[in-house]
């Protein structure tokens, strides 16, 4: 499926028009009661085999006006959904999301709901009544509203509409695409002329432009994506609409850290006021956006102002220094280790830089903007870097989506290098961001400098590579040496974990010793690198193997396998596979036969490719002479995404891998 | 769920008892070190001072914990905290919080907290605004009055330490604060206290959990109950510890007079708490005209009291969903038949009680059943402390030759069927004469139990041709069931794809039945696959791997002596018989050894054998719910060495 962003330009053109009365009344057949009857006894719709419930429709209208406490924003949602079945039951409680309101009071009005049921082949309605709505504190001062519409049950159909008033937030979105499938979903913004509007749109269909006022939305020939400027008749605003139609619910698959990268949305920006204060286009673009932000949010201010209170450190850190790759690193460990995070890692109103200093401790954003201030400081060309993590939703070119970031982090260029450095995290290599954040496209932040950067996670490579050698091949005492020596990716995870209790590392080696495939037992164990951040973390494994005394033995050679089954066994697939990193992981073996037995059949040597990026070798020797195999696996992922038309090459490469992996060296008396 | 502090109830027209409020005089009740938290450096917070043996296993220590309770009066109590708490690492970051729950019925008279250093140094103290108020649970389709108040202290420089101070008035007894200092196993503590002052003639009830018996002293103007403990270490994280705070230092309170919103009551014995608790939800039965008529036309013309049951379960089932509302009293008592037959919805009680009504109306008699529901042993009722223990209700209908189990708030399960949920433990059955513990059915390894059969042939290339018919019942078939009904052809994709442990297969064919109409959840799987890699072949010889269904059990591996107890939750078993065509022109040179092995916890046979032209291998695994000593654990462990080399079922097959 490809799904196309495109750019939602809110501009005062207007291609065709409806007023906001006139959409309302052709889009659902409200009073009708024969509609809603057939509504209520059909139990199929193509688009939804087997969903749950079907939103048969729904629209949301968002209108910004202003008064004297500024502006505020009033939404009113209606929805009609069907339930198909017992577990579609829980459409019926709903909860209606409040943004934090400051200037106006957030009210609630016109909540109303009706279940309609068929008893005895009649039509059967009942209303909400008022004193089942309930009002919650969400958090200090700020509600949220509740509802569960009575007597609702498979077959039912609710329709049930709200309106809230609150502040305008800068930032709103709106899901086509959600985990029941929909007949029809509408939103509408309208908006004061003077506001600057934009923002992405998310689908698969292009919204083409088109003017509904005078058709059934069953009509075959309505597009199943849409748009149309809006004019509100009564008063001097502009706004659009996009209607999207047979929509599938969206699929739920392992590899994908966030689904709503690939669901159907519409994400707004107010992105200015046009009042004449030169505030028309403040986050329009990424250059405006980034603009902004390092003007007037305090942290980042700091990296224009003197901060005279570091200077002493600097200086401190940096002199005696060979070259500027040992000052970065000496700036570093100083902001990493002297500081601690206090772990909220939002780019919002973070703290002045003094304040953070004094505390010696500060979320993700200030003590990266410290590292770069303390960078620019020793002259050195560092900028911090906003993005968005990768279970949030993710960065596009297009448009500066603020909503969405919510990470900072340290860039630093020494002449043709680039690193990348986030003082917020413990344990972790210089040069290497937390994986999180490698999630596509961020920005450098700066007064006059938007540079688009791509964190790839293919950058990444976690490179892991396990030994194992015969150290003693007498068959009463044989014994091997595993050696496994980390990627970063594990060196940081068992890194912090073997550091807090040194319990877990002979846990980990004693999981290990039972995996292998000849009954083994431990012998002893040391570890490497367990305190240098820098280096990957080694563990040495020494066992004893017992042969069993059978003419034939069998042993899979493969004795550390990095899959040991395929992660991926769905027949179809969706959306892109979204790797961790990249990797390469070998697997080298030196295995002298006891003299007791000779090597029968042995395997082959094989390579299986996705493409040349994208492979796994495996080859294999055997020695009659000294009677030693020697094996020496390497799995070779470059790319740390996959688009979906990949996917069936993608799980027969596992499958092949997994398959050779398992083959057998037979040893015989 | 009953709500832990009920606030103001329905309207109730018809009060059993007006309320007596028993006061007690002005208790004078002075605890000079328990006040707010501290506002200055305090040099007894370093970590230094902390005894190096308290360390181990702990993410966090208990410095202090003096709690002390005021009865001042039946509908009036006092509860006064001072926590303080040094969080070591990072395991014990999610400790770190100052937070109490309230409703309509308490009141959070004063939350203060502040933070220090490693030394002992202030490094600040919590400003009101920095507290959070708000609803406990906002979540859809579960509607109270219970708010949290708290606030969660940053992450800081390991170690740090907490100081938190909170006061909380009730105004009822019905649900009496308890002493948990130990909150958890990683947590070691170094101080605590609890002290409980009520007037010279209250009769106060109590069950200590791991302390020593409370010294009472008993003077004219209160009477006070101490307890204390010293230097608790924590206790290493072990797999299948069973989590319960009673097998950490506790104590238990108990009234004997209780009000709880202008009703009062006794709970001297579960006789009259479960008298409390009939009165307190009778004469909401009454259903409307028009119900009645439909509970008729459903259930009159079937001879069989089962069948009249059975159907009017149904109709529940089809026609009502769970939805709680608890408002104030609310957690103990319904909504109004009346109320659920208008909006068809309502949570466990109230959902009893109007199948309690519905089978009233065609003359079968009912109790609803209250019990403490969720995975044991966390959850078992301490039947010698008869007190508020329960968090569900459910059904009983005793009949003559049986009783009747009904679980009101599932739309899927079984008539006369518990799920795991509610298995195999006391609870107190509701009378009109009082409350009687009676005990819910026990489904053991009979009914818990998965049957695999498979056939296999294999194919010159080496893949395996497989097909499975697979019997679950009881939990087993629960869960089936809910991975394979109303999901998306994708998900179900993905279940059947991803559920055999096999090197490599592909689905051919899947199909799941439901028996609908069984007494016990059943399911039937039938699957065609395609197994690859579970057969090599060399010049002479094939190996072959006959197993066809995977059962394997893994458990992380024990580096030294356990400490904790280990429980399995519930008993099951499973049944494998598997046959492979043996090939033309092929002999068996090898067949593994049988391999059994049996303890209290569990047992497991394989035995692999050749009849006829197939291999035959027919094996079973059996798991024994109960709580192990952990002197066990080690057998538990050869056992599962045992089952997982049993497991290597590995056939070498010679060619002719």
């Amino acid at each position: 499926m490809f799904l196309r962003n495109s750019i939602v330009a809110m501009l005062l053109l207007c291609l065709g028009f409806f007023s906001v009365s006139a959409a309302e009344k052709n889009r659902f057949l409200k009073d009708d009661p024969e509609s809603i009857k057939q509504y209520v006894l059909q139990t199929q719709w193509d688009i939804a085999p087997k969903a749950n419930a079907i939103v048969l429709f729904e629209r949301a209208v968002y209108s910004i006006s202003k008064d004297a406490g500024g502006f505020y924003v009033t939404r009113t949602v209606h929805s009609v959904v069907k339930i198909l079945n017992k577990d579609g039951v829980d459409q019926a409680d709903v909860v209606v999301p409040v943004g934090f309101s400051r200037t106006h009071a957030v009210e609630f009005k016109k909540v109303k709901g009706t279940t309609y049921n068929v008893e005895d082949g009649k039509l059967v309605s009942q209303s909400l009544s008022p004193d089942q709505i309930k009002k919650d504190v969400v958090r200090n001062g700020v509600m949220s509203e509740r509802f569960s519409l009575p007597s609702v049950k498979e077959g039912s159909v609710i329709d049930y509409s709200y309106q809230i008033e609150e502040d305008m937030s800068s930032f709103f979105s709106w899901d086509f695409q959600e985990d029941i499938p929909k007949v029809y979903s509408e939103v509408v913004v309208m908006y004061p002329r003077i506001l600057n509007v934009g923002g992405i749109a998310q689908s698969i269909y292009a919204f083409e432009k088109f003017d509904d006022t005078k058709k059934n939305v069953d009509d075959a020939s309505v597009p199943l994506a849409y748009s149309g400027s809006v004019e509100a008749l009564e008063r001097d605003d502009v706004g659009m609409h996009w209607v999207r139609r047979n929509i599938p619910a969206y699929e739920k698959e392992p590899y994908v850290y966030n689904v709503y990268n690939y669901t159907e949305k519409i994400d707004i920006q107010v992105s200015g006021i046009y009042n004449g204060m030169g505030n028309g286009n403040r986050w329009g673009t990424w250059d405006k956006a980034t603009e902004y932000l390092y003007k007037n949010e305090a942290c980042f201010q700091s990296l224009s102002k003197r901060e005279g209170f570091l200077r002493d450190d600097v200086e401190r850190l940096t002199k005696g220094q060979p070259d500027d790759l040992s000052k970065v690193k000496a700036i570093y460990g100083f902001v990493r280790d002297s500081f601690e995070c206090t772990g909220h890692n939002g780019i919002w109103h973070a703290n002045l830089l003094d304040k953070v200093y004094s505390k010696r401790s500060g979320s993700v954003t200030e003590l990266n903007v410290l590292l770069v201030k303390m960078l620019r400081m020793a002259d050195l060309d560092g900028n911090a870097v906003l993005l968005s993590t990768r279970k949030h939703l993710r960065l596009v070119e297009e448009y500066p989506l603020l909503m969405r970031l919510n990470y900072c982090v340290c860039q630093v260029k020494l002449g043709d290098s680039t690193y990348y450095l986030d003082a917020s995290s413990k344990n972790i290599p210089f040069g290497v961001l937390p994986m999180d954040c490698y999630n596509g496209y961020s920005s450098v932040i700066d007064r006059d400098n938007s540079e688009a950067v791509n964190l790839d996670p293919a950058m990444l490579v976690e490179k892991t590579i396990v030994a194992v050698h015969t150290t003693n091949d007498e068959l009463s005492n044989y014994q091997i040496n595993g050696t496994w020596s980390f990627g970063w990716s594990g060196s940081i995870r068992y890194r912090s974990q073997w550091k807090k209790d040194s319990m877990e590392i002979k846990k980990y080696v004693l999981q290990e010793v039972k995996k292998m495939p000849i009954d083994a037992s431990l012998i002893d164990y040391s570890v490497k690198n367990l305190d240098e951040s820098d280096k990957p973390l080694v563990l040495s494994i020494n066992m004893k193997l017992k042969f069993s005394q059978a003419d034939h033995l069998m042993i899979s050679p493969c004795m550390v396998r990095s899959f040991s089954e395929n992660p991926f066994k769905a027949d179809k697939r969706y959306y892109p596979i979204e790797m961790p990193s990249a990797a390469v992981m070998s697997f080298i073996l030196y295995l002298k036969i006891p003299k007791e037995y000779k090597i029968g059949s042995c395997p082959e040597s094989v390579v299986y490719r996705i493409d040349d990026r994208n492979q796994y070798r495996y080859v294999i020797d055997k020695n009659t002479e000294q009677n030693t195999i020697q094996l020496r696996t390497d799995f070779t992922m470059k790319d740390a995404r996959f688009d979906e038309s990949k996917y069936s090459q993608l799980k027969s490469f596992f499958n092949s891998m997994i398959e050779c992996q398992q083959q057998m060296l037979v040893l015989q008396k | 769920m009953p709500a832990a502090n009920a606030g103001t109830s329905e309207i109730n027209p018809d009060q059993m008892n007006k309320p007596l409020h028993y006061f007690f005089g002005a208790v004078f009740f002075t605890m000079p070190f328990l006040s707010q938290a501290k506002s200055g450096n305090e040099p007894s917070y370093a970590v230094n001072n902390i005894n190096k043996a308290l360390l181990t296993n702990a993410s966090a220590v208990v410095r202090h914990y003096d709690q002390d309770v005021e009865i001042v009066a039946t509908n009036e109590v006092t509860n006064r905290t001072h926590i303080v708490l040094t969080i070591l690492n990072e395991k014990g970051q999610h400790y770190a919080s100052a937070i109490d729950f309230f409703s309509s019925l308490s009141k959070i008279k004063k939350m203060t907290a502040a933070a220090y250093d490693a030394n002992g140094d202030l490094l600040y103290k919590v400003k009101e605004s920095d507290y959070i108020t708000r609803t406990v649970s906002p979540q859809p389709g579960h509607y109270d009055d219970n708010k949290i108040r708290y606030y969660d202290f940053p992450k800081g420089r390991f170690p740090y330490t907490i100081d938190v101070y909170i006061e909380k008035e009730e105004q009822q007894t019905f649900f009496l604060p308890s002493w948990t200092p130990q909150e958890s196993g990683d947590i070691a503590v170094e101080n605590a206290t609890f002290t409980v002052v009520t007037a010279p003639d209250y009769q106060l009830r109590y069950k200590g959990f791991h302390v020593a018996d409370a010294p009472v002293i008993a003077g004219t103007e209160q009477r006070r109950y101490s307890w204390k403990i010293a230097d608790i270490a924590a206790s290493p994280e072990e797999p299948l510890t069973p989590e319960s705070r009673l097998s950490r230092p506790c104590v238990l309170l108990a009234p004997t007079k209780f009000e709880i919103d202008d009703h009062s009551g006794t709970m001297t014995s579960w006789s009259d708490f479960g008298k409390f608790i009939y009165e307190l939800n009778a004469q909401r039965d009454i259903l409307p005209e028009a119900e009645k008529k439909k509970i008729h036309a459903l259930a009159d013309k079937l001879p069989d009291n089962h069948e009249k049951i059975r159907v009017l379960y149904k109709y529940m089932q089809d026609n009502f969903r769970y939805v709680a509302i608890e408002y104030g009293i609310g957690g103990i008592q319904t909504l109004s038949a009346d109320f659920l037959c208008n909006n068809r919805y309502g949570d466990c009680k109230a959902l009893s009680n109007y199948m309690m009504a519905m089978l009233k109306e065609v003359s079968i008699p009912a109790n609803v059943v209250v019990i403490s529901a969720g995975e044991t042993p966390r959850m078992k009722m301490q039947t010698d402390f008869v007190s508020s223990q329960f968090n569900h209700a459910i059904l009983c209908v005793p009949m003559a030759k049986d009783t009747v189990w009904l679980e009101c708030t599932s739309t899927d399960l079984p008539y006369n069927y518990l799920s795991d949920f509610t298995q195999d433990r006391n609870a107190l059955m509701v009378t009109p004469n009082g409350g009687v513990v009676v005990h819910t059915p026990v489904y053991g390894v009979a009914v818990n139990k998965v049957v695999h059969r498979a056939t296999a042939r294999i194919n010159d290339d080496g893949s395996l041709d497989v097909t499975m018919n697979n019997h679950y019942t009881g939990t087993p078939a629960v869960k089936v069931f809910h991975a394979t009904t109303h999901v998306s052809q994708h998900e179900l994709d993905q279940y059947v794809s991803n559920k055999f442990k096999l090197p490599g297969y592909q689905v051919i064919k899947s199909e799941y039945k439901h028996a609908e109409d069984a007494a016990i959840m059943t399911m039937d799987e039938t699957m065609d696959i395609s197994a690859a890699n579970m057969v090599s072949r060399s010049d002479s010889r094939l190996f072959v791997d006959a197993d066809l269904v995977p059962v394997g059990i893994g458990v992380p591996v024990a580096t030294e002596t356990r400490q904790n107890p280990f429980f399995f939750p519930s008993s099951f078993a499973v049944e494998d018989h598997f046959e492979i065509d043996l090939p033309a022109n092929e002999t068996i040179e090898f067949l593994p050894e049988p391999v059994t092995a049996s303890y209290t916890f569990g047992s497991y046979s394989c035995a692999v054998k050749q009849s006829g032209n197939k291999l035959v291998v027919t094996r079973t695994l059996q798991q024994n719910s109960g709580v192990y000593e952990a002197s066990v654990y080690a057998d538990f462990e050869a056992f599962v060495d045992k089952v997982n080399s049993g497991n290597q079922i590995k056939v070498v097959l010679k060619h002719q």
